[in-house]
C-alpha cells in the first residue's frame, strides 16, 4: 500500500515537551475543562426544572458535563485533527499520527499502528480488571459476615455495580480489541485494519467510560447493579447518569470495533487465505464482530432512553405516566445476551487455536468448530427474554425462548468436541497456555451445565435471581474468558514484546487461581439454589458457611492475580529474558514474523500457502510464503 | 469408538494401542453407573426448592432429571479429557506430530443427534411439565396465565411489592391487607404479585413461587400447598437500598381452620385501615406518581 | 520501570480512595436502660438546612446529653423496654400505601398523638413513619397543619416551632442489627418520592442495634 504525501508536519516533540502535545494529559485537560462547560451549560438549561430545582440533584448538569468532557478527551487526544485538516483541504498522511520511534510515548496517544493499539487495549483492559478485582474483593469482604456491617447498603451496592459494569467494559474489550487488533491483521496476511483511526477512537473511550464509571463514587454512586434495571435507575440519585453514560461510550466502542474487524477480515485477508484456511482465533473473532456491531447500537439506544428520562423527563420506563419498566428490561437484554456472546466466542477462539499447537495435531473437525462459533453467534440473538422468564411476560413466548436458549448447546457442544477431539492421539505439552486452555473447557463446562437449569421455565423459577445465576455467569465469563485471556497473554506475549515469561510463577498463578477461582464459585450454586438471592449486602445466617468459604478463597483467587502482576513485571520489566522468535513451534502465520515484529509487519504481503494447523500432515507445505516475489510464487493453489 | 487413522511410526508407544476407546466407555460407564443413580434417586428427594408444594416438588424434579441428564454428560467429558492427557501426553522424546485426523463423519453425527434429543427432550419435558401438571411449577406467567389449576375456584391473594416490605391483600374478605402472608394448605392460591415503585420480585423460598413485581402490571402465580409449615419470602430483584433486607420470615402455611382464625385476628387487628385502602385492583398507582415536590 | 510503579501507585490509590470514601457511617446513638426500661427521642424535619444535603428530610436523634444528632444508627438495650418520642417538624405527605396508617408492634397497640391515643392514622396526614419491619414495628408518624405558622427549617428543631408529639413504646427481644426505614416518599425531586434521602442511611434509614 502506497503511502500518501507525508505533509511535513510539526516532527515528534523531543522530551518533557512531548507531554503538552496531543496525547492523554491533554486529553484529561481537555476533559475537565469540557465537564465544566458542559455541567455549566447544564445548569443554566436545567437551572428552573421541577427535577432539579428544589433538589440537590441536577442530572442535566452531570450528563453534559460528561458528555462535554468526553468531547474535551477526544480533543485533547488528538482525534479532530484528522478531520480538521481534511476540511482545510490538506491531506495528511496516514502516518502523521503514528509516534514512530518515540517509544512509551507511543502507547499515550491516538496511534494507527495495530499492533500499538492492541498492547493499548491489553494494558487498559487488564488494569480496569484489577480495579474491579478489587471491587470484587470489597463485596468478598462485607459478604465474610451474614449481617453485612463492614459497608452500608447503598455504598455496598456501589461497590457491587462498580464491580459488574467494569468487568463487563472491559472484558467485551480485552481479546477482540486486544489481541484482536495485534494479531488479526498478523494473521490474515496484512499490515492494518481496515480503519486504524476509528479502532483508535473506540480505544480511548474505553478509558473515558471507566473513569466516567468511577466518578459515579464522587457523585453518591449507583444502586442499579450493571444491569441498570429501571424504574430504579429512574429513581436513583445522579450517580446512575455515570454508569448509564459509561455504558452509552462502551456501546459506541464495541459497534466501531466490531464494524472495523469485521471489514477487515472480510475484505483485507491475504491471497490464498480462503475462508477454509482462516486461523479459528480470527473466526471467533469474526463472530464476535458481528455481535458487536448488530447488538451494541441497541445499549446505546436504551442508555440514551434512559438519560433522556432522568435529564428531559421522557417516561420511558414509568409504568404510571404510560412508559412500562419491561421495555428496559427487553432493550438491556436484547444487547445483553449476544453481550455474554461476545465475552464467550473470543474464549472460544483462543482455546481452538492453542490446542492443536500443543497437541501438535490438527484441528479434528475444522468445519464443525466454524459451524459452532457461527450457530452460537447466530442464536444467541434470538434468545435474551430467557433472562424475562419469570417477570410477567406472555408466558406463551417461553418455550419458544427456552428452545432457542437450549439450542445454543448445540453449537457449543460443536465447539467442545472438537476442541476435545483434537486432543485424541496427539502430542500433548502441558505448558502454561495449555492449562489455561483446559481449565477454560472445564469451567465453561461447569457453566454451560448450570446453563441447562436456567434455560428450563420450572427450573428458572427456583434459580432466577439468584447465586446460582451468578455462580454460573462467573464460570462461563470468568472461568471461561478470564483463564482463556490469560492463555492468551501467556502464549502470544513472548511474540509481541519478545520476552520469555517465568516458568514457576506462571505455573504457580495458574494453579493458585485454577483452585482458587473453583473453591469460590462452587460453593455459591449451593447458595443461590438454597435461597439466597443476588445482590445483597446481609443474609441468610445459615448460609454463612458457604459464604466465608467463598470469601476465603476468593481473597486466594485475588493472590493469584498478584502472583501474575509480580509474574508480568519481572518477566517483562525486570529480568527481561529474550524468547525465541517462535517458542512453541507453532504453524500461525504470525510466528513466522521475527521478533521483534518490525513496524511495518510484512515486507511484503504474503502467498498463504496452506492452513495454520496442518500438524502431522505428511508433506504439507508452509503455511506462507513470505516473500512472493522473490520465488515469483503468484499462483495461489487451495487444497 | 477409534476411526481409520494411520498408526504413527515407532510402536511400543501407549499412543498405538487402538483400544482407548473402550477403556474410555468402560471406566466412563462404571462411573457415571454409581453416579447418576445416587445423584437422582438418592440426593434428587432432598434437591431444592422441597416438596412443600406441588409447584416445588415438580421444580424439585426437574432439578433431579436434569441433575440426571448432567452427571454423565460432564462425568463423560471429564474423563475423556483426564484419560488423553495422561496417555498421549508428550513424554519428551523426539517424535513426529500428532496424526492428522480431521474429523470422523459416525462420531460428528453421534455427537449432534446426541446433543439434538438431549435439548429436544428437557425443552419439552420442561414445557409439558408447566403447562400441565405442574399448573406454572411456580414461575410468575404474566397477567393471563396459561397454565391454570382447573376444579374449584384458588384463593386469591395480591402480594404488593414496595420499597422495602411485602404486603398482601385478600380481595374475598373485603380487600384485608395484611402484614404477614398466611395461606390454606390444600386449597390452590392465586397469587397477583404487584408493585407500587421499581421492579421486585416476589420469592416464597419453599413454596418454590417467583414471580416479579412490576409496576403497572400484574403478575400471576398459582400454588398448591402440600402440608403446613413456615416459609421465606426474599426479594429476588435489586431493589434499591434495603433489597438485601427485603425478606419476611413470618409467613406460613396454616391448615383451613388454623387460616380461618387468623384472618379473623387479622380483620380485627386491620379493619380500621381497610377503609383508608384504595379499591382492591390487580394493578395500583399510588401518589406520588411520577417525581414528588 | 517509571510507567509500572506510576501505574501501581495510581491504581492503588484509586481503590483506596474508592474504598474509604465510601466508608463513612453516621454516629451511633446509645442509649442505655436503668431498671429494664429507657427512653429515645426523635425528631423528624423538612428539610435540614444545613450541610452537603441542606434540602434533604432527615430524622435526628438526642443524645444522652440532651444535644441533637443527625444519626439514624441507634443502639438498644436488649429485653427492655423503650418509650420512643418523636418531635414531628415535617408537614403531611400520605402514605404511598396507605395501610401502614396502622401502627403495629407498640405495647398496648396504640400510640399517643399530642396526648391523645390513636389506634389508626389517617394515612393522608402522615409525614413520616418509623418502621422495623423484622421488629414488627411500624409507627406512621403525623405531619404538622398545612396552615401551619411557624414551621422550622433549620434543624435541630426546638419546640417552639410548630410540630407533633408521638410517643409511643416498643419492647426489645433478643439481640441483632435490623434495619428501619420511613415509608412516606417524602424524597422532593426523586421518582415516586422514594429516592434520594429515603435510600441513604442517616436521613430516612438506619438500623437499630439491640445490644
Amino acid at each position: 500500500m502506497a503511502k500518501t504525501a507525508i505533509r511535513p508536519e510539526t516532527g515528534p516533540r523531543a522530551g518533557w515537551r512531548s507531554l503538552f502535545g496531543h496525547g492523554v494529559i491533554a486529553g484529561l485537560a481537555f476533559a475537565a475543562v469540557g465537564f465544566v462547560v458542559g455541567a455549566w451549560l447544564g445548569g443554566v438549561i436545567g437551572r428552573d426544572w421541577a427535577g432539579v430545582s428544589g433538589t440537590e440533584q441536577n442530572d442535566p448538569a452531570l450528563v453534559l458535563g460528561y458528555v462535554f468532557a468526553v468531547v474535551g478527551w477526544l480533543w485533547g487526544l488528538g482525534f479532530f485533527r484528522y478531520p480538521a485538516h481534511r476540511l482545510r483541504g490538506e491531506e495528511p498522511s496516514a502516518y502523521a499520527e503514528e509516534r514512530e520511534g518515540e517509544g512509551i510515548r507511543r502507547f499515550f496517544g491516538v496511534s494507527t499502528d495495530h499492533k500499538v493499539v492492541g498492547i493499548q487495549y491489553l494494558v487498559g483492559s487488564l488494569s480496569i480488571f484489577l480495579i474491579g478485582g478489587a471491587n470484587a474483593m470489597l463485596i468478598r469482604t462485607q459478604l465474610l459476615s451474614s449481617d453485612g456491617t463492614i459497608f452500608a447498603p447503598n455504598e455496598y451496592l456501589t461497590i457491587v455495580g462498580l464491580h459488574g459494569s467494569l468487568m463487563i467494559m472491559t472484558m467485551s474489550a480485552a481479546v477482540v480489541g486486544g489481541f484482536g487488533n495485534f494479531l488479526v491483521p498478523l494473521m490474515i496476511g496484512t499490515r492494518r485494519t481496515a480503519f486504524p483511526r476509528v479502532q483508535a477512537l473506540a480505544f480511548w473511550l474505553i478509558p473515558a467510560a471507566a473513569l466516567v464509571l468511577l466518578s459515579s463514587v464522587l457523585v453518591g454512586g449507583f444502586p442499579s447493579g450493571w444491569t441498570g434495571y429501571t424504574p430504579l435507575g429512574d429513581q436513583a440519585r445522579v450517580g446512575v447518569n455515570s454508569y448509564y453514560v459509561a455504558f452509552g461510550l462502551v456501546a459506541i466502542a464495541l459497534t466501531l470495533v466490531g464494524i472495523d474487524l469485521f471489514v477487515t477480515i472480510v475484505t483485507m485477508r491475504a491471497p490464498g487465505l480462503t475462508w477454509g484456511r482462516l486461523p479459528l482465533f480470527v473466526w471467533g473473532v469474526f463472530a464476535t464482530t458481528i455481535l458487536m456491531a448488530l447488538s451494541s447500537p441497541m445499549l446505546l439506544a436504551a442508555t440514551f432512553m434512559a438519560v433522556l428520562d432522568r435529564t428531559v423527563g421522557t417516561v420511558n420506563f414509568i409504568a404510571p405516566m404510560g412508559g412500562s419498566p419491561f421495555l428496559w428490561e427487553n432493550l438491556f437484554w436484547f444487547f445483553g445476551h449476544p453481550e455474554v456472546y461476545i465475552l464467550a466466542l473470543p474464549g472460544f477462539g483462543i482455546v481452538l487455536e492453542l490446542i492443536p499447537v500443543f497437541s501438535r495435531k490438527t484441528v479434528w473437525g475444522y468445519r464443525l468448530a466454524v459451524a459452532g462459533i457461527l450457530g452460537v453467534a447466530l442464536l444467541s440473538f434470538s434468545v435474551w427474554q430467557h433472562h424475562l422468564f419469570v417477570s410477567g411476560i406472555n408466558s406463551a413466548l417461553r418455550p419458544f425462548y427456552s428452545l432457542s436458549t437450549e439450542l445454543i448447546s448445540i453449537p457449543t457442544g460443536l465447539i467442545f468436541l472438537c476442541a476435545l477431539g483434537t486432543l485424541w492421539r496427539g502430542r500433548i505439552r502441558l505448558t502454561v497456555p495449555m492449562l489455561f486452555c483446559l481449565a477454560f473447557i472445564f469451567n465453561f463446562l461447569v457453566g454451560g451445565a448450570t446453563g441447562i437449569y436456567l434455560s428450563d421455565v420450572p427450573s428458572n423459577a427456583t434459580t432466577h435471581g439468584s447465586y446460582f445465576v451468578l455462580a454460573h455467569f462467573h464460570y462461563t465469563i470468568m472461568g471461561g474468558l478470564v483463564f482463556a485471556l490469560f492463555a492468551a497473554i501467556y502464549y502470544w506475549l513472548p511474540k509481541m514484546t519478545g520476552l520469555r515469561f517465568r516458568e514457576g510463577l506462571s505455573k504457580l498463578h495458574f494453579w493458585t487461581m485454577f483452585i482458587a477461582f473453583n473453591s469460590t464459585f462452587l460453593p455459591l450454586f449451593a447458595a443461590g439454589i438454597l435461597g439466597m438471592p443476588r445482590r445483597v449486602s446481609s443474609y441468610d445466617p445459615a448460609f454463612h458457611g458457604l459464604n466465608m468459604w467463598a470469601s476465603i478463597s476468593a481473597f486466594v483467587l485475588g493472590a493469584s492475580m498478584l502472583v501474575f502482576i509480580v509474574n508480568f513485571v519481572l518477566s517483562q520489566f525486570l529480568k527481561r529474558e529474550p524468547a525465541e522468535p517462535n517458542p512453541w513451534g507453532s504453524r500461525g502465520l504470525e510466528w513466522q514474523l521475527p521478533t521483534p515484529i518490525p513496524p511495518h509487519d510484512f515486507d511484503e504481503i504474503p502467498l498463504v500457502r496452506s492452513a495454520p494447523y496442518e500438524y502431522g500432515v505428511p508433506d504439507a507445505p508452509p503455511v506462507a510464503d513470505l516473500h512472493p516475489s522473490r520465488t515469483g510464487n503468484d499462483e495461489v493453489r487451495i487444497g | 469408538m477409534s476411526s481409520d487413522e494411520p498408526t504413527s511410526p515407532g510402536s511400543g508407544s501407549p499412543a498405538s494401542e487402538p483400544n482407548h476407546g473402550r477403556r474410555i466407555a468402560v471406566i466412563w460407564f462404571v462411573l457415571a453407573a454409581v453416579a447418576t443413580p445416587i445423584v437422582v434417586l438418592v440426593w434428587g428427594p432432598h434437591l431444592p426448592p422441597g416438596d412443600a408444594t406441588l409447584q416445588a416438588q415438580h421444580q424439585q424434579e426437574i432439578n433431579a432429571i436434569l441433575a440426571g441428564i448432567v452427571t454423565p454428560v460432564v462425568l463423560a467429558i471429564i474423563v475423556y479429557a483426564i484419560y488423553t492427557l495422561i496417555v498421549f501426553r508428550d513424554r519428551g522424546e523426539p517424535g513426529p506430530d500428532g496424526p492428522p485426523i480431521r474429523g470422523d463423519r459416525r462420531i460428528a453425527t453421534a455427537w449432534i443427534v446426541f446433543t439434538a434429543a438431549v435439548v429436544v427432550f428437557v425443552v419439552s419435558y420442561g414445557t409439558y411439565d408447566w403447562l400441565g401438571p405442574g399448573v406454572g411449577s411456580g414461575s410468575g406467567q404474566g397477567p393471563d396465565p396459561i397454565a391454570r389449576p382447573d376444579g374449584a375456584k384458588p384463593l386469591e391473594v395480591q402480594v404488593i411489592a414496595q420499597q422495602w416490605q411485602f404486603t398482601f391483600r385478600y380481595p374475598s374478605y373485603g380487600g384485608l391487607e395484611t402484614q404477614d402472608l398466611v395461606i390454606p394448605d390444600s386449597r390452590y392460591i392465586e397469587f397477583h404479585v404487584t408493585s407500587l415503585d421499581v421492579i421486585h420480585s416476589f420469592w416464597a423460598v419453599e413454596l418454590g413461587v417467583k414471580a416479579d413485581a412490576v409496576p403497572g402490571a400484574d403478575n400471576v402465580v398459582f400454588v398448591l400447598p402440600d402440608r403446613t409449615g413456615p416459609f421465606q419470602i426474599r426479594c429476588a430483584e435489586l431493589c434499591g437500598l434495603w433489597h438485601g433486607q427485603m425478606y419476611q420470615l413470618t409467613a406460613r402455611v396454616e391448615t383451613e381452620a388454623g387460616f380461618r382464625t387468623w384472618i379473623a385476628e387479622q380483620e380485627q387487628l386491620f379493619g380500621d385501615v381497610t377503609r383508608y385502602l384504595p379499591p382492591y385492583a390487580h394493578v395500583y398507582y399510588p401518589q406520588p406518581e411520577y417525581r414528588a415536590g | 520501570m517509571v510507567v509500572v510503579v506510576v501505574t501501581a501507585l495510581l491504581t492503588g490509590s484509586l481503590i483506596f480512595f474508592i474504598a474509604s470514601f465510601l466508608r463513612n457511617r453516621p454516629p451511633t446513638i446509645r442509649v442505655t436502660a436503668e431498671g429494664g426500661e429507657t427512653s429515645l427521642v426523635l425528631q423528624t424535619v423538612g428539610a435540614l438546612g444545613y450541610g452537603s444535603k441542606p434540602d434533604w428530610v432527615s430524622y435526628l436523634a438526642q443524645q444522652p446529653d440532651g444535644s441533637w444528632e443527625q444519626s439514624t444508627i441507634f443502639e438498644l438495650p436488649a429485653y427492655s423496654t423503650i418509650h420512643v418520642t418523636v418531635y414531628q417538624y415535617d408537614s403531611q405527605t400520605g402514605l404511598r400505601n396507605p395501610f401502614f396508617g396502622k401502627p403495629q408492634g407498640l405495647v398496648g397497640g396504640t400510640m399517643t398523638v399530642d396526648g391523645r391515643e390513636l389506634s389508626v392514622l389517617d394515612p393522608a396526614e402522615a409525614a413520616h413513619t418509623f418502621t422495623i419491619p423484622h421488629l414488627g414495628v411500624a409507627v406512621p408518624l403525623k405531619g404538622i397543619a398545612d396552615d401551619a405558622t411557624n414551621p422550622c427549617q433549620v434543624a435541630p428543631c426546638t419546640e417552639d416551632h410548630d410540630h407533633v408529639t408521638i410517643e409511643f413504646t416498643i419492647k426489645t427481644g433478643a439481640p441483632g442489627t435490623f434495619r428501619w426505614q420511613c415509608f412516606v416518599p417524602c424524597a422532593a425531586g426523586f421518582l415516586n418520592g422514594n429516592g434520594g434521602p429515603m435510600q441513604t442511611v442517616g436521613f430516612m434509614d438506619g438500623f437499630v442495634d439491640v445490644v
